[in-house]
């Protein structure tokens, strides 16, 4: 029977990284494309992470083609196999996944201490009706691109305490606002489209919008890794992050949607 | 009852602090069995009922010790049984990687039977000479109660394969222990060691290959043969309890130290590590019931 899917691996240092970085829920669905493999945990159905490892990252991949291959399984397994030797290094990881019903299979070699580990993650089937949209055609309305270290500063500065985080883009001066509310008092900080982070700026209608800051620090941990940041927004009030994570020449992406929280009618 | 000994040589005291720091890893308390040629540390299994042995340390007199004096509850049975608080005497003999000249053990009784420490440390920069006095309250073992505390004998093992690399062992073993209470460990008569998990999520194994196999007994009735022509692959497998053997692996600072593995099929593991004339320990590792 010919495979699903399978691909070899010899560096996942930053792979690891980030799927941990990202593990905020057990279960994570996996969808193994033509472009590269892309790891989704969604919540409540109001966030959603990717991680988005491409083709080139890979020393050989194979996806069966015409298939829409994709496959449950715990994440949190799956990152404690890929660190199943510590921080030690030197390590070729050969996955492989033969189709519904199988399970994925890893294998793990140890090239100076001759180990092998080979494990097999039972995978279940994606419920149908979380079909994927595509969350990128939908955040179209402004686009914001930002260097990661000192946007994640910026966030991890802002108040703890504050249960939500209101965000305000305008094309004519404070441009980029970040607000929080708490029993602590307010906060306002503002970014210009002129400050040295900014490297791309793209707002022609004002936007605001309020979010679940709980939600937001989940993301800190995964940008801690990312140069760049690009915001997004839709026209629902979706906001979208997406984090560009360089490693030597390669590139791997995580990309971060969240919707808006109702405005009450205050 | 007395029991006085001395140590001398810097090298022996830190080998002994080695020692009990790893045994501290591995219990709150611990037995020291007493005889004219040997001291022993024995970790009583916490959890089962009639008590076993979980380690078994063995050091003999010769290396250590400069002079040795013991009087034993009797003359028939010349040994002293105590107990007391591992990590107290992990803290006490801490002091020891300084410059310690000296080393006295013995046993006092100061209101409560006690096991005094007296280290005489060397002067150096302008400190003088100076003595510490460590007292460690102690349970003496009464002789009614000798039993519990034998050193398990097992000469029925199918297999006993030389272990590799701890390091790496104890890295994957740690990972293990995240998804899974149990392990199972088996080998095979070509020099494979396995270590195994197996939930309702994952099934994992890292396998250990061309290790040294110092005894298979063959013709076991429990074993499963893979036929396949010419090789014959039987495999000897017990499950134990994760925890107990990270316990081990973590504890297992001591170096020089060559180790063994010795499986009884579906009863108990046992790890065997050997410094040949200064130290032995074995861990024994009984199979989980399910």
């Amino acid at each position: 029977m010919e495979t699903y899917f399978s691909a070899e691996l010899t560096d996942f240092k930053t792979l690891y990284n980030v799927l941990k970085a990202i593990t905020f829920k057990e279960y994570a669905t996996l969808r193994p494309m033509e472009e590269g493999l892309k790891v989704t945990i969604e919540e409540m159905k109001c966030v959603e992470t990717s991680a988005y490892i491409p083709v080139q990252m890979f020393e050989s991949y194979y996806v069966r083609p015409q298939e829409d291959v994709k496959f449950k399984l715990s994440l949190k397994i799956l990152t404690e196999t890929l660190f199943i030797y510590g921080d030690d290094g030197n390590l070729s990881l050969k996955m492989t996944y033969k189709g519904p019903g199988f399970p994925l299979c890893l294998i793990i070699k140890h090239n100076d201490e001759n180990i092998t580990v080979d494990c097999q993650i039972y995978t279940m089937d994606v419920d149908e009706s979380t079909d994927f949209l595509c969350l990128a055609d939908e955040c179209t309305l402004n686009k914001v691109v930002v260097n990661a270290n000192q946007f994640l500063d910026i966030l991890t500065d802002l108040d703890n305490t504050s249960d939500d985080l209101d965000l305000f883009l305008s094309p004519n001066p404070p441009y980029f606002r970040i607000s929080t509310t708490s029993t602590m008092g307010e906060s306002q900080t503002d970014i210009s489209k002129n400050s040295e982070m900014v490297l791309l700026f793209q707002c022609e209608n004002e936007f605001q919008a309020k979010y679940s800051f709980n939600y937001i620090k989940q993301i800190l941990k995964v940008m801690n890794f990312a140069n760049k940041v690009s915001i997004s927004t839709g026209e629902t009030g979706l906001l979208g992050l997406q984090l560009l994570i360089n490693e030597d020449a390669k590139q791997m992406y995580v990309e971060y949607y969240i919707t808006s929280m109702f405005e009450d009618d205050r | 009852m007395r029991f006085r000994a001395l140590l001398v040589d810097n090298a022996a005291m830190k080998d002994l602090l080695s020692t009990v720091n790893s045994l501290s890893k591995l219990s709150k308390d611990c037995v020291m069995r007493i005889v004219s040629r040997k001291v022993y540390f024995i970790i009583p299994d916490e959890d089962t009922g009639p008590r076993k042995p979980l380690a078994w340390c063995e050091l003999p007199v010769n290396f250590y010790f400069k002079e040795f004096n013991l009087d034993g509850v009797s003359q028939e049975y010349n040994e002293i049984y105590l107990c007391f608080a591992t990590a107290m005497l992990a803290k006490s003999l801490s002091t020891v990687k300084q410059n310690a000249k000296s080393l006295k053990i013995k046993l006092t009784n100061k209101q409560t039977p006690c096991l005094t420490l007296e280290i005489e440390l060397a002067s150096n920069e302008g400190l003088q000479n100076r003595q510490l006095v460590h007292d460690i309250p102690v349970e003496i073992i009464a002789r009614k109660n000798w039993n519990d505390f034998a050193e398990p004998q097992f000469n029925d093992f199918h297999v006993s394969i030389e272990m590799p690399h701890l390091k790496p062992i104890k890295n994957i073993v740690e990972r293990m222990k995240n998804m899974s209470h149990s392990l199972i460990v088996s080998a095979n008569n070509f020099g494979r060691l396995s270590l195994q998990i197996k939930t309702n999520m994952v099934n994992l194994s890292a396998h250990f290959t061309n290790l040294g196999i110092q005894s298979f007994a063959v013709g076991q009735d429990n074993e499963s043969t893979v036929g396949d022509g010419s090789a014959n692959e039987s495999i000897v497998t017990a499950t134990i309890d994760i925890k107990k053997f990270l316990m081990f692996l973590t504890g297992m600072q001591l170096n020089h130290c060559r180790t063994t593995c010795s499986i009884v099929h579906g009863k108990m593991v046992k790890l065997a590590s050997e410094q040949v004339g200064a130290l032995s320990l074995q861990c024994f590792f009984t199979e989980l019931s399910n």
